[in-house]
């Protein structure tokens, strides 16, 4: 520990361990949609502290723009792909485990499985909001 | 005259004043630029974009701090035997419209605790949402709606009253 | 030195997540295993870019994030709609 940087190291180092959590959480969750709670919010801040790490240790104004626009991404991102995954999922049929309140569990969107009928009614309401505003 | 604009014209007029051609000297000069626009809103007609900075200026702080708070949270979670996770999925009423509006919103509830968005209705009026480690769902659906006020409050050149109490 | 430390840590979680892709048990789970993994290997990148010193492997990092996130949207419409473009 002769050359440690409090600038730099502190901030890989919490990047890191949040990055280790989220594969921990990954692994250990029950299901898909407890697992992208873990994919998203881990992944991003564990992923940005190991930029900004590195960012204050590369003084150069090269690798500064490279790892901020990387860091700017993913910070858009990451959210994203959870978004899309879980809606992917959850209209193609998987069902989510659900605790709190009655047997089968809060769901208050109750369109499970049903891709096509969702699709359906978004390209009418689609085609209904753009003769509203012709 | 947008606000923006004219702060960015102070900015560089303060520049061209100092005889410096710097990013400090710029930046010096719109940080007095903003002042001067706070100091005069209704002589350059800039209370909306005054506002609108400020309100920005005070997500980022809420944002960064609901950011820590679920990170933590999650991480505890992956790390606890046991975690209790009481999983549910909510629908929220959105007072939030347009795409852009909507997919920054999806990406700020992903990042916010025990919140995750799933999708939204035929109209564009509902979100719905999966939740963990939160008590009941007026708990999750409260929120999502601190998030969705703070970006009104950003956008919205006049703040809109909130319809639900969180 | 921390940055060793830092890319065994994540080398560690590489190795756990492919736990993930191989044990499935959706189609949903292993996308998102797959995204996880290609941002693991940007971080991995920017590690090594400290490491070595080679700015150039930051401009690597940079198309692997783009090529990740197009990868994992097409993927995902695939699976929603049954096609990735119209």
């Amino acid at each position: 520990m002769s050359d440690f940087s409090p600038l730099r190291d502190i901030p890989i180092l919490i990047g890191a361990f949040f990055v280790l959590t989220a594969a921990i959480g990954l692994v250990r969750f029950p299901d898909l949609y407890t697992r992208l709670h873990a994919s998203s919010k881990l992944v991003t801040l564990g992923s940005a502290g190991i930029f900004l790490g590195a960012a204050l240790e590369l003084t150069d104004a090269a690798a500064f723009t490279r790892l901020a626009a990387v860091l700017l991404f993913h910070f858009l991102t990451t959210p994203l792909t959870a978004y899309l995954i879980a809606q992917a999922a959850y209209l193609r049929g998987l069902p989510p485990l659900l605790g709190g309140g009655g047997r089968r569990g809060i769901d208050e969107w109750g369109a499970l499985g049903q891709a096509e009928q969702v699709a359906q009614a978004d390209r009418d309401a689609q085609r209904a909001m753009t003769a509203e505003g012709e | 005259m947008n606000g923006l604009t004219l702060n960015l014209l102070l900015a560089v007029v303060w520049m061209l004043l100092a005889g410096e051609v710097s990013a400090r000297e710029l930046l010096i000069g719109f940080l007095l630029g903003f002042g001067v626009l706070t100091l005069f809103p209704r002589a350059l007609g800039t209370g909306g974009y005054v506002r609108r900075s400020l309100a920005t200026l005070g997500f980022v702080g809420f944002f960064l701090r609901e950011l820590t708070v679920a990170n933590v949270q999650v991480a505890l979670f992956a790390l606890r035997p046991h975690p209790p996770l009481n999983p549910m999925l909510v629908a929220v009423p959105l007072r939030l419209r347009g795409d852009s509006a909507q997919t920054l919103l999806v990406v700020l509830v992903n990042l916010s605790p025990g919140t995750v968005a799933l999708g939204f209705s035929p109209d564009r009026r509902t979100l719905y949402a999966h939740a963990i480690g939160t008590p009941d769902a007026q708990a999750a659906r409260a929120s999502i709606i601190r998030i969705e006020d703070h970006l009104l409050r950003c956008m919205a050149p006049h703040p809109p009253r909130p319809e639900v109490s969180p | 030195m921390i940055i060793n430390l830092a890319l065994g840590i994540v080398t560690l979680s590489v190795l756990l997540v492919t736990v993930r892709v191989l044990r499935g048990p959706s189609w949903g789970d292993r996308i998102m295993a797959f995204d996880f993994l290609s941002v693991n290997l940007v971080v991995l990148f920017a590690l090594i870019a400290v490491k070595t010193r080679l700015i150039v492997v930051l401009d690597a990092a940079l198309v692997l994030s783009l090529l990740g996130f197009l990868s994992t949207v097409a993927l995902t419409r695939y699976l929603l709609l049954g096609r990735v473009m119209k």
